[in-house]
């Protein structure tokens, strides 16, 4: 099962963690959760270097964290998308998409 | 970029730093409660399940370190963390801690005092506006109007000439300090009087109405501080003047003056004392440039030359302190004594460093268990190294408060001994403060960071270099560390040889204050007093001094003789022609010097006459011109046959004097250059100015010069005196003589404590470093006194590499201070003393601990660790 998990590219975890909070504000767990299951459980994302970035992020604008309740009514930090981080969603997504376009043109031509 | 933004939050985040990692923990802490209720939820044990959630959540230490690390400036916290733990460390050892703090306090000290007395000669400008643009010039007096007239890069030219002056009031007369000084000056130093008025232009010219200028100091001396001084007239030399303006507290310049009065400065009056010519350069203009025109000047105005007449100097320009330190003539003699003082305080401050050095790799091995554990924790080796430098921090700003607070109080200390200004001795300007100010502590600071981290980055390093898992086997304290036990070996012998050069130069310096004070005085110069009495007019100079002498040796207890300068300032040089000899160039005369004396001078000092006669009631004016030489005039210049009977003159003067006896070198100049001298009978040789040394049998110089007083103003009522002093303190006012000695000698006190205390470390370290190995080599029946032959065995040759590097650095330091100092030991004698002491205290200090060690029980050696 462990095998079947991919490994995150490198730079691609602010990505998916700036796609996962477009719709709403969610705290760390649910990040995970939510990457875990978008992408069929094969995005394995190492939990703990999920909070560093989330942090840095945090620093540089991109995101911004507000406390409050959990689901089951616990105190749970929320992260939501400022207008930076949402700008920054739209050219991360462009330059993902240029990058895959690239790989999947080496990888069919022979 | 955005440091200083997080820097401020940091700062204002300092209380609430606990809150944000606090809600980095609880934000972790709800990320695994949640995986694990999930993982209950999916049917694990809770155990299990807690497990499970830490291992897929990775190295939570790490990842909460991360985290607080992106939050704020964590190295800041880390600092504080670090700070904090390395006073707990140090207050653990309190025996080293006092150690190295007291090294640390002397160091540093002793390197503040210098920093002060630096001070106003480098860093800090004059208390005046834009001081960066006065500057002093060696453009001569005499020449003084052409070039005020024809240069332009100033933007005024001042030209002064300061002596001493009879000043008086109403009846009470007292020597001043008097500056003759072109009117502009004080526009040029662009100050303002507090009182009246400044000089207006055209008041220095000859045949203005008189007018005077009075310092703070003597406006509240002289006057109480009356408002309406301006108007009021003074008396100086006998010429009345009128006050114009009163000048503020601090304003004594140029050098230390009491009083000015306009003057277009000539020649003979900027030779007579001091004075030189300054200006203030226009914005704009460099040294360099003024100095380039100033020469131009200095080349149109000279009449072509003969070839055999030396060139004239080209003209300096320098600082304005330049002028007051002799570095604008060349002659620095100040900053390099001062420079040279700095040195050694380094050194010394290195040495301390060396001790601490030492005490933070002691104490850094000795935790290498801790170290191991932490490391293999996830703490990088920067982090260590750091936390060690951290330590170090905590003792050096302890040691630099400490030695700021010494140092302050030592030159505080020092300077209430300086002669006050009221006497001839002073020789720094008064606006020179020396004293602990922005400037010096920013260089202490600066001075204990760079010195901190060189005592503690490499024993930091050398501690932290080891492997973690030969660490944690138990291998831990062992001589055998090679990087740790080279460091120790190259601290003894720097520590050594470092404390070999100052002690030596300690020696130097003491034994040359020794040869000055006591080896060359045939008499004992606390007991003799020395007053100085300057006429205002030559009328009846010849009566009024005779007079004075037979006042004085009759009946009063006293003996008492006159000469026509102070015991130890000897100003009168004099190019001489000896009968029979041709001089074919101007230069080619010999220079000597000359002392004009009363017929009792040689007994009073107790000078012995080696042949011939003294002067005596037959030397009169009108009789025979009579001169008596010393030895190194004999032996230069008189056949050796027949000293007595031979003739030379004074080239300014007509008369042949014939030699009529000679008597044997005395300390000349104050310094113990032997020099030719010949001395003059008063009677034949009236002078304006004498000096009263004398020497009674009851009271103290005090009393005596209050007898000088009176008979003075009974001869002449308004006549004051000035100067009383004893020879002694003249001699310590010399070159500052008695305090380079004393802090020469404090360096070196300090010097051999310090090698002392950290040979006695350094043994003691590894000694204990050994104990393992000294526990076996008991047990295997080694004796006791074997243990410590193998110890000395170890430490010995360092010792003697010290000894013999300080040795040639020694040598090379007494070249230097004879080069400075005008008369320095090289007695061989020196370097023996020197290096018996240091050598019995090294092995003293490496026997102690061996000793003590080698009294362990084995058993307890081996199960040390």
């Amino acid at each position: 099962m462990q095998n079947s998990k991919a490994e995150l590219l490198q730079g691609t975890l602010d990505l998916l963690i700036l796609k996962t909070l477009n719709p709403g504000p969610l705290h760390g767990y649910a990040i995970v959760q939510s990457i875990q299951k978008r992408s069929d459980d094969i995005l394995a994302v190492e939990e703990g270097s999920l909070y560093p970035a989330l942090h840095r992020m945090e620093e540089k604008g991109w995101i911004a964290a507000e406390w409050g309740r959990s689901e089951n009514n616990r105190r749970a930090k929320f992260y939501s998308l400022t207008r930076g981080g949402r700008r920054q969603l739209e050219e991360e997504t462009a330059i993902w998409e240029r990058v895959c376009r690239a790989i999947t043109l080496v990888l069919t031509t022979v | 970029m955005k440091t200083p933004h997080k820097f401020a939050r940091w700062l204002c985040s300092r209380g609430q730093r606990r809150v944000v990692n606090h809600e980095i923990d609880e934000e972790l802490r709800f990320h695994l409660e949640s995986r694990m209720a999930e993982n209950i939820a999916a049917g694990m044990s809770p155990e299990a399940a807690a497990r499970a959630a830490r291992k897929q959540f990775g190295n939570l230490q790490g990842i909460r370190e991360k985290c607080r690390e992106i939050r704020g400036l964590a190295w800041l916290d880390q600092l504080f963390q670090d700070l904090g733990f390395g006073l707990r460390i140090l207050l653990e050892q309190p025996g080293a801690l006092a150690a190295a703090l007291a090294a640390l306090t002397l160091g540093i000290g002793l390197v503040t005092v210098m920093f002060c007395a630096i001070n106003p000669l480098v860093m800090r400008g004059l208390p005046l506006p834009e001081p960066d643009r006065l500057v002093s010039t060696t453009v001569p007096a005499g020449a003084f109007p052409e070039f005020r007239r024809e240069q332009t890069t100033f933007a005024g030219l001042v030209s002064f000439g300061d002596f001493h002056a009879n000043f008086r009031v109403a009846a009470k007369a007292s020597r001043r300090e008097v500056c003759f000084i072109t009117a502009n000056f004080v526009d040029v130093l662009r100050a303002k009087p507090l009182l009246g008025r400044a000089f207006l232009p055209g008041e220095d010219r000859a045949g203005s109405a008189p007018v005077a200028i009075l310092s703070y100091k003597l406006w509240q001396e002289e006057f109480q501080g009356n408002q309406n001084v301006p108007g009021s007239t003074v008396w100086v030399d006998g010429v009345a003047r009128t006050v114009v303006g009163v000048m503020p507290a601090d304003f004594r310049f140029p050098i230390n003056d009491d009083l000015w009065i306009a003057s277009e400065v000539t020649e003979e009056l900027a030779n007579r004392e001091t004075g030189f010519v300054f200006g203030r350069l226009k914005p704009k203009v460099s040294r360099a440039a003024a100095q380039a025109e100033l020469n131009t000047i200095w080349t149109r105005l000279q009449p072509p030359r003969r070839t055999d007449q030396p060139a004239l100097a080209s003209i300096r320009v320098g600082a304005y302190v330049d002028a007051l330190t002799g570095a604008l003539y060349g002659e620095n003699t100040v900053g390099a004594g001062l420079l040279g003082m700095l040195l050694v305080s380094l050194f010394i401050l290195f040495l301390a460093c060396a001790n601490v050095a030492m005490l933070t790799l002691g104490r850094a091995l000795k935790r290498g268990g801790e170290f191991a554990i932490r490391s293999a924790l996830g703490a990088s080796r920067r982090r260590l190294v750091f936390q060690l430098l951290a330590e170090n921090l905590v003792l050096f700003a302890a040691g630099a408060f400490g030695g700021t607070l010494a140092g302050g109080y030592l030159m505080h200390w020092a300077t209430s001994r300086m002669p006050s200004d009221t006497t001839h001795l002073r020789l720094y300007p008064s606006w020179w403060h020396f004293e602990i100010d922005g400037h010096v502590l920013a260089l202490v600071a600066a001075l204990t960071f760079v010195v901190n981290l060189l005592a503690g980055l490499w024993p930091a390093l050398q501690a932290t270099k080891r492997n973690v898992n030969e660490l944690l086997k138990g291998q831990t304290l062992g001589s055998s560390h090679l990087g740790a036990a080279g460091f120790q070996r190259l601290l003894v012998i720097s520590q050594v040889s470092a404390s070999l050069v100052i002690l030596v130069g300690a020696f130097a310096v003491i034994r040359q204050r020794q040869m000055l004070n006591d080896v060359h005085l045939p008499f004992d110069p606390k007991a003799m007093l020395s007053v100085g009495v300057e006429l205002s007019s030559a009328t009846n100079a010849g009566l009024f001094f005779e007079q004075l002498d037979r006042n004085l040796n009759q009946g009063q207890g006293l003996e008492a003789a006159l000469t026509s300068e102070g015991f130890a300032f000897w100003h009168g040089v004099r190019t001489i022609e000896i009968e029979g000899q041709s001089y074919p160039r101007e230069v080619d005369h010999p220079a000597v010097t000359a002392r004009v004396v009363t017929p009792d001078y040689f007994n009073v000092v107790k000078v012995k006459l080696l042949q011939g006669r003294s002067f005596g009631d037959e030397d009169r004016l009108g009789s025979e011109p009579v001169a008596v030489v010393n030895a190194t005039f004999a032996r230069r210049f008189l056949p050796p046959e027949n000293p007595a009977g031979l003739r030379f003159k004074d080239t300014t003067d007509d008369r042949w004097l014939t030699v009529v006896g000679c008597v044997p070198d005395v300390l000349t100049y104050g310094k113990d250059r032997r020099e030719a001298v010949y001395y003059l009978p008063m009677s034949q040789h009236p002078q304006t100015g004498m000096n009263v040394l004398l020497r009674g049998k009851a009271g103290s110089p005090l009393s005596w010069a209050k007898v000088v007083d009176a008979e003075v103003t009974r001869l002449q009522p308004d006549q004051p005196t000035s100067g009383a002093a004893t020879v002694q303190q003249e001699l310590d006012g010399v070159d500052g003589g008695a305090m380079d000695s004393l802090l020469m000698g404090m360096c070196g006190a300090a010097a051999l404590f310090l090698a002392a205390v950290g040979i006695f470390g350094l043994v003691t370290l590894s000694v204990n470093q050994r104990t393992k190995e000294i526990g076996i080599r008991l047990a295997l029946g080694s004796s006791k006194g074997g243990v410590v032959m193998a110890v000395l065995k170890q430490t010995l040759p360092q010792i003697g590499a010290g000894l013999v590097v300080g040795l040639l650095l020694a040598v090379a330091l007494v070249r230097i201070l004879v080069s400075v100092l005008p008369a320095t030991i090289t007695e061989p004698w020196v370097y023996i003393a020197v290096v018996m002491v240091l050598g019995s205290v090294s092995v003293t200090a490496v026997l102690l601990p061996a000793i003590r060690d080698a009294k362990v029980q084995p058993m307890e050696a081996l199960r040390y660790e």
